[in-house]
């Protein structure tokens, strides 16, 4: 039955051809930003042409992958792992600074960030765990052990200064979902977060109060299951923290940018040259983009440098502006039909290993796809994180595509499941 | 189960990107407010600068108002002059400069505006203000600056300039950027917080020539911009300017309290300058000329220069002789020059005469009854305990304290303690005969002028203070007195020297200070000076029986307190209570300033 398939064309069409449309797209937007009389198109200070040279080296990785064994990717998993624990806490002590984040390498003039590269060897951790164990989620216990392999990687990215990286990985508990964990976690954690928010608008007695009556009214509920009754308090006591100490969180853990920008997504005029700026300039790009656009480097809201960090986190507000409605509207498309694709080819996995890590990288690419651009619409506070294929950056092209074309590989050998 | 997930998932895509599609259309095809900002127009953000507060007097008199100062921005692709020539002159530049103006803001940036001229003032706005349609991608704003109409107080008021690096850094609450005005030294400094008030923004639409083509989306996301308070202040600015006036060519200061609220009525240093001196375009060559002039013209002399207070410390020692009952009023006794130098002829001595005639052998013997209280019979111990007692008694004058004046930065003068002769000497090596200057306000004593002036307060209120301050109302709302601070003395025991000091102006020292139609009483001191001619000093209240003024001159290597600063401070005080001076003889002699006679040299 050994059967070792390095055929480049049984790999997935449909997605490489989004992968090359959605690169294609990334590289003539950030190459629209860089296009300014000062700017010479083959040097190192031109995002593009750098962008140009991440795209190459990552063909050139993606190639190499469809000759590897596959069975070496399942081996790879927990050393990469480890690894990249060691390059998150290395960079603490030799990264260099930059945004106030220290989580970068710098070599010869190339960035490279060990966080993007731990989303993608999480991913294939928690993938591995699966295979090996068969973890019943329903189980608290088990459920912690799991959370525990997330939590590592996002503290110490959150101890380098980037939320918006640590961020990302909660996207793996969608993973945990589709594995059998109750949903009513999630809705747990949702309401913890809206709780937090209306400490925002609300004054602390007031919600006190209200929720000390809720509580009340939901004890009187469930009077007869002693269960129920403990759980209504837990959730109570954990609520009253929450409102407690959401000053704390606020004043004292979040950096003063960060605390802008979720003050600014409640009132905007509390931060009229920072975050509220930043939006509504994304805003104007956009909705002067109109209905077909204002055309390829043509856009004069992003070229006037009106939208900041324009070639990376609000590079959509650019395309938006450049190709309008019709524009925005297909890449929207694309994005749908790549995630749809991934969840449909993750679900016909017959191996463990491979269905989770599909599942892994659908939970990334939508957790930065919607965030992303929720935040350039308007819908949702700043937060630093790329756009997938998009945005400039080689770390983070890089380990998506890694990400991507590993669950390709594994896809395409599914037949031969048994080989290993 | 698991395929119910497989939907869950993909309905949650299809629902986001559904949510997507839909602002898309709103932003980009439904509101079509975004359009208006059509491709020309480009947003700017326009800070708002608040007026500053101005400065009243207690009379309603301004002291300090705005005046407008335009700043000058370039947007270098933007940049369209059609008359080279007109723009180089209307703002005084060669055309390298314009070149290298340019060059440094493209640097910047391209499309941003950068500053190239600061400080315009309204008159020559106003000569260049019709060219401005021929300079396309120039903007200006408007600053309010400071503007004062009578020139005075420099010190006290101290000026407003440029926010510089070390103040941005420290700066934790956000608000400054640089090149931002902030208030430096006295007043403009201590109540920055509350002058400055807060700038507004304001989200404006340009098109592509720089004209101005309203706000956006209605000004709702503007902020609005707060004007500065009115800070009203005690003082009587008509008094200050005379005052001012009298120290003119002279090197000291005047400072004069109200007594019954501690309100400054007027703080003097000399010499002065201009305040105008320090604002706009000016500023850099200004300060630094006269942070370069030798006579320190920036230096506050009223609150941060320390003199040894000479004779007018020995009302403090004839009060705390009183209260320790180490001297009544009948006693008489002795005295003769042996022990210190002394003008006081040799005779018999009760403690008035010996302040009216500033007797030093008298207030010798006095203190060293105070130091040597025979508490001990090792004298080295007892000089220390009789020194901690009388140290407590003199803190409580207000001496050696910055008596929380509402100034940044005030001196608070030097009372030698124990701990000090300690450390000079070593401990128990010393004793009385070590420290017996301090009994005539020599030695290591260091006193401000304000202190002194604090002191007469003290004086004519029998026995108390309130900390002076300077500003008396913000806004329309009063500044509170601070509590009232008790002296160890008697109320009783001010009796006395004060009857004496009414004596010092009639008969005494300060005779030239005396005017039969407002009872002066004052002190003078002659202070000694290793550094040339003695200083004049001396402290005053009028009128004796309900005080309304106290004050305190210092005038620098004058000679005897009962010239230069006895007559300024008589004409002050005349001044402020009379609104007129009748002994024109004696402002003259102040004007001419020649106080130094043959017997000084």
């Amino acid at each position: 039955m050994r059967k070792i398939n390095n055929n480049i064309f049984s790999i997935d069409p449909l997605i490489t051809g989004i992968y090359i449309a959605l690169i294609s797209i990334g590289f003539i937007t950030i190459f629209s930003t860089q296009n300014k009389d000062d700017i010479l198109f083959f040097s190192f200070s031109n995002e593009a042409f750098k962008q140009l040279l991440w795209i190459s080296f990552s063909i050139l990785i993606l190639f190499s992958i469809f000759f590897l064994e596959h069975r070496f990717i399942y081996n790879l998993a927990v050393p990469l792992y480890l690894f990249s624990i060691f390059l998150l806490v290395l960079v603490l002590f030799i990264g260099d600074e930059i945004a106030s984040s220290r989580s970068w390498f710098v070599l010869f003039g190339f960035k490279f960030q060990p966080s993007e590269f731990s989303k993608f060897t999480t991913a294939l951790f928690i993938a591995k765990i699966f295979d090996s164990y068969n973890l019943n989620l329903k189980s608290i216990k088990n459920l912690f052990y799991i959370s525990s392999v997330i939590i590592l990687p996002a503290f110490l990215v959150l101890v380098q200064g980037d939320f918006g990286t640590a961020s990302v990985f909660s996207c793996f508990f969608l993973v945990f979902i589709r594995q059998g964990m109750s949903l009513k976690w999630i809705f747990f954690v949702i309401g913890f977060i809206i709780i937090f928010f209306l400490g925002l608008v609300f004054e602390p007695n007031v919600l006190y109060i209200i929720f000390s009556i809720l509580f009340l009214i939901s004890l009187g509920l469930s009077l007869k299951k002693i269960k129920n009754l403990i759980n209504i308090f837990i959730i109570y006591v954990i609520t009253l923290f929450i409102i407690n100490g959401q000053g704390v969180v606020l004043n004292q853990l979040l950096k003063p940018h960060q605390k802008n920008r979720i003050e600014s997504l409640i009132n905007p005029s509390s931060d009229p040259l920072g975050t509220g700026w930043h939006i509504t300039q994304s805003k104007i790009a956009i909705g002067s983009g109109g209905f077909f656009g204002k055309g390829f480097l043509n856009g004069t809201q992003t070229k006037l440098d009106f939208v900041p960090k324009q070639s990376t986190d609000f590079i959509f507000s650019v395309l938006g502006e450049e190709f309008g409605f019709v524009g925005s509207f297909l890449l929207i498309v694309i994005y749908s039909i790549l995630l749809i694709r991934i969840i449909q080819l993750a679900e016909n996995q017959k191996d463990i290993f491979a269905r989770v890590f599909g599942y892994c990288i659908f939970s990334v690419f939508i957790f930065h796809y919607t965030l992303n651009v929720a935040m350039t619409l308007g819908l949702f506070p700043v937060i630093g994180i790329p756009l997938p294929f998009i945005s400039y950056g080689g770390s983070s092209l890089l380990s998506f595509s890694l990400l991507l074309f590993m669950f390709l590989k594994l896809n395409s050998v599914k037949g031969s499941l048994l080989a290993r | 189960m698991n395929g119910d997930k497989t939907i869950l998932f993909k309905i949650f895509v299809v629902f986001i990107s559904i949510l997507f599609v839909l602002r898309l259309f709103y932003l980009q095809v439904y509101d079509s407010s975004f359009k208006k900002l059509s491709a020309n127009n480009i947003l700017h953000i326009e800070t708002v600068f608040p007026a500053r507060g101005i400065i009243l007097d207690k009379n309603q008199n301004i002291v300090v108002e705005n005046e407008p100062s335009y700043d000058f921005f370039i947007i270098p692709n933007q940049l369209k002059i059609s008359d080279t020539i007109s723009f180089l002159e209307s703002f005084n530049l060669s055309l390298g400069d314009l070149k290298n103006i340019i060059d440094k803001a493209k640097k910047y940036s391209s499309y941003k505006p950068s500053i190239f001229y600061k400080g315009m003032n309204n008159y020559e706005f106003a000569v260049i203000q019709n060219q401005f349609s021929s300079f396309e991608g120039i903007y200006h704003i408007a600053k309010p600056i400071r503007h004062y109409p009578n020139p005075q107080l420099a010190h006290l008021l101290g000026h407003v300039g440029e926010i510089n690096f070390n103040q941005l850094k420290r700066d934790t609450s956000n608000y400054y950027n640089s090149g931002d005005l902030i208030g430096i030294g006295g007043i403009e400094k201590r109540y920055e917080n509350v002058l400055r008030g807060n700038k507004g923004y304001e989200l404006k639409i340009y098109d592509v020539k720089g004209q101005s083509a309203g706000s956006y989306n209605n000004a709702s996301n503007d902020s609005l911009v707060s004007n500065g308070k009115q800070l009203h202040l005690s003082i009587d600015s008509k008094l200050q300017i005379y005052i001012e006036k009298l120290l003119y060519g002279k090197i000291g200061s005047v400072v004069a309290i109200e007594p019954s609220t501690g309100n400054i009525l007027a703080m003097a240093s000399s010499p002065t300058f201009d305040p105008n001196l320090l604002i706009g375009r000016n500023y850099s060559k200004n300060y630094l000329l006269l942070q370069k002039d030798t006579l320190k013209p920036i230096f506050n002399r009223a609150v941060m220069a320390t003199y040894p207070p000479g004779s007018m410390f020995k009302i403090i020692q004839a009060l705390i002789g009183l209260q320790e009952n180490l001297v009544n009023s009948e006693d008489k006794i002795f005295v003769d020059h042996s022990n210190i130098g002394d003008l006081a002829p040799i005779g018999y001595y009760d403690l008035k005469k010996a302040i009216v005639k500033s007797s030093n052998n008298y207030f010798f013997k006095l203190f060293r009854k105070m130091i040597n209280r025979i508490k001990d019979t090792n004298t080295y111990v007892d000089s220390r305990l009789g020194l901690i007692e009388w140290n407590n008694y003199v803190k409580r004058f207000g001496l050696g304290s910055s008596l929380n004046i509402d100034m940044p930065i005030v001196s608070s003068g030097f009372i030698p303690s124990y701990y000090y002769y300690d450390n000079l000497y070593g401990p128990s090596r010393w004793k009385f005969s070590n420290i017996y200057s301090l009994s005539i306000g020599q030695g290591e004593l260091l006193v401000t002028p304000l202190q002194m002036a604090n002191l007469a307060a003290i004086i004519a209120n029998k026995g108390f203070f309130y900390p002076p301050k300077i500003v008396s109302k913000i806004d329309e709302i009063n500044v509170p007195l601070g509590d009232k601070i008790y002296t160890a003395i008697d109320t009783n025991h001010y009796n006395l020297v004060i009857d004496a000091m009414e004596e010092v102006v009639s008969l005494g020292s300060g005779r030239r200070a005396f005017m039969n139609y407002l009872t002066l009483c004052g002190k003078t001191s002659t202070v000694q000076n290793p550094h040339g001619y003695d200083h004049s000093g001396f402290i005053g209240f009028a009128p004796k029986e309900k005080p309304v003024i106290s004050i305190s001159a210092y005038i620098e290597n004058s000679g005897q307190g009962g010239r230069a600063a006895a007559s300024i401070a008589s004409l002050a005080t005349e001044y402020y209570i009379n609104k007129n001076i009748k002994r024109e003889w004696l402002e003259k002699y102040v004007l001419i300033g020649d106080f130094i006679d043959e017997e000084d040299k």
